[in-house]
């Protein structure tokens, strides 16, 4: 998979609107590239296949910026401007940070349109304690710098490695990596639980 | 670092256990059936144009009609020249007198009256040829100033249709994201 650089070291990306592809190091078509190709012949059940893929992504970026309320709707959104603009997809290796921009920039596109810009809070009902203490922790980490806690909810909430969050987003492991270090730090000093080096 | 952190190997970090059990339940649940991106697509709501591309719109056709009714005015006026009228622009004339050619009526031959020559009107006069003609030049001038008009009307209809589709062709392809 080649490498993605995203303006800042993929530390910082709220806000980028291009994703720039090292396509010198590109010297075979993904399977997630084929699918694209696939698409772009008109077949849907490839687009299916691409959901099922980055789902999961997509649902943990919006997580970690939008209201969960919010978030299934805002990811048909994404997903249906994806295949209505595929086309203007140059690299097809480059489906998941595509994907990822999309997502990103739809969430602040949302955030616009509500005209709110302070954090809105999930409305979780009291009979569910358990849900209302993730909500509460949900809250902490949306609080943390963008690039921290995205990596942290596809982490600790979609389930998703490193190397897969890396390989899904476009992002540099090391980046990944220090993200999810310094992301984890700063989220156990605001839970006051153990800190460790 | 922690490498249970990074891809969930090594010994297992408590704090991070206990959190990703707390978390996994906000986590993305796959549905039931495949997507089915043509259901989706069906279902999404039809994006009108937003105001301002409507406006843009507007102020294209208005270009559109005024650079229409200057390409006309910018054309030079047609000559019109006698010689160019036709018979039939020269038979709407009701009015006016013709130069005809004097005509003898058919008088029988048993008559015992003596043929004259009927009188020439005054149209057969230089003066009444020469009013003919400038009255014919101001009808021809007429009706190429109305040929000009549909043709300024044509042509803006021409525009807007192009700005029609413009606006179509933005309203379709402009991105969700």
């Amino acid at each position: 998979m080649s490498e993605i650089d995203l303006a800042g070291n993929g530390i910082l990306f709220p806000g980028q609107a291009t994703a720039k592809v090292a396509t010198a190091s590109v010297t075979e078509i993904s399977p997630e590239a084929r699918l694209v190709v696939r698409v772009r012949n008109g077949d849907q059940d490839a687009f299916g296949e691409l959901y099922g893929r980055y789902a999961a992504m997509v649902h943990g970026i919006l997580l970690a910026r939008v209201p969960r309320a919010e978030v299934d709707d805002l990811a048909q959104d994404v997903f249906l401007s994806a295949y209505k603009n595929l086309g203007s997809l140059r690299n097809s290796n480059a489906i998941g940070p595509w994907l990822a921009m999309i997502t990103r920039n739809r969430a602040m596109e949302f955030y616009r349109r509500e005209k709110k810009t302070e954090e809105l809070v999930d409305d979780v009902p009291v009979r569910a304690s358990s849900l209302t203490e993730a909500t509460e922790v949900l809250t902490i980490i949306r609080s943390l710098p963008d690039a921290y806690k995205e990596t942290l909810v596809l982490r600790l909430v979609e389930g998703m490695t490193g190397p897969e969050i890396a390989e899904r987003t476009g992002l540099k492991p090391d980046s990944v990596r220090v993200n999810l270090h310094r992301g984890m730090k700063m989220l156990r000093e605001k839970l006051g639980i153990g800190v460790r080096s | 670092m922690n490498d249970y952190l990074w891809d969930g190997s090594g010994e297992p970090d408590g704090d991070i256990e206990q959190l990703e059990s707390l978390l996994r339940p906000l986590a993305y649940q796959a549905p039931a059936e495949p997507y089915a991106v043509s259901a989706v697509v069906a279902a999404a709501p039809v994006k009108r144009a937003p105001m301002y591309q409507w406006a843009i719109a507007a102020v294209v056709a208005f270009a559109a009609l005024g650079l229409g009714f200057w390409m006309i005015r910018s054309q030079p006026p047609e000559t019109v020249t006698v010689a160019a009228l036709d018979q039939r622009q020269v038979s709407d004339l009701a009015w006016t007198e013709r130069v005809i050619e004097p005509t003898v009526p058919a008088v029988p031959i048993e008559s015992n009256h003596p043929v004259k020559a009927p009188r020439q009107t005054a149209a057969a006069s230089g003066r009444s040829i020469r009013g003919s003609q400038r009255v014919l030049e101001e009808r021809q001038e007429g009706r190429v100033a109305a040929d000009q008009l549909l043709k300024a009307l044509r042509i803006t209809s021409d525009n807007l249709n192009i700005v029609k589709t413009k606006v179509n062709q933005v309203g379709a392809s402009t991105p969700e994201s």
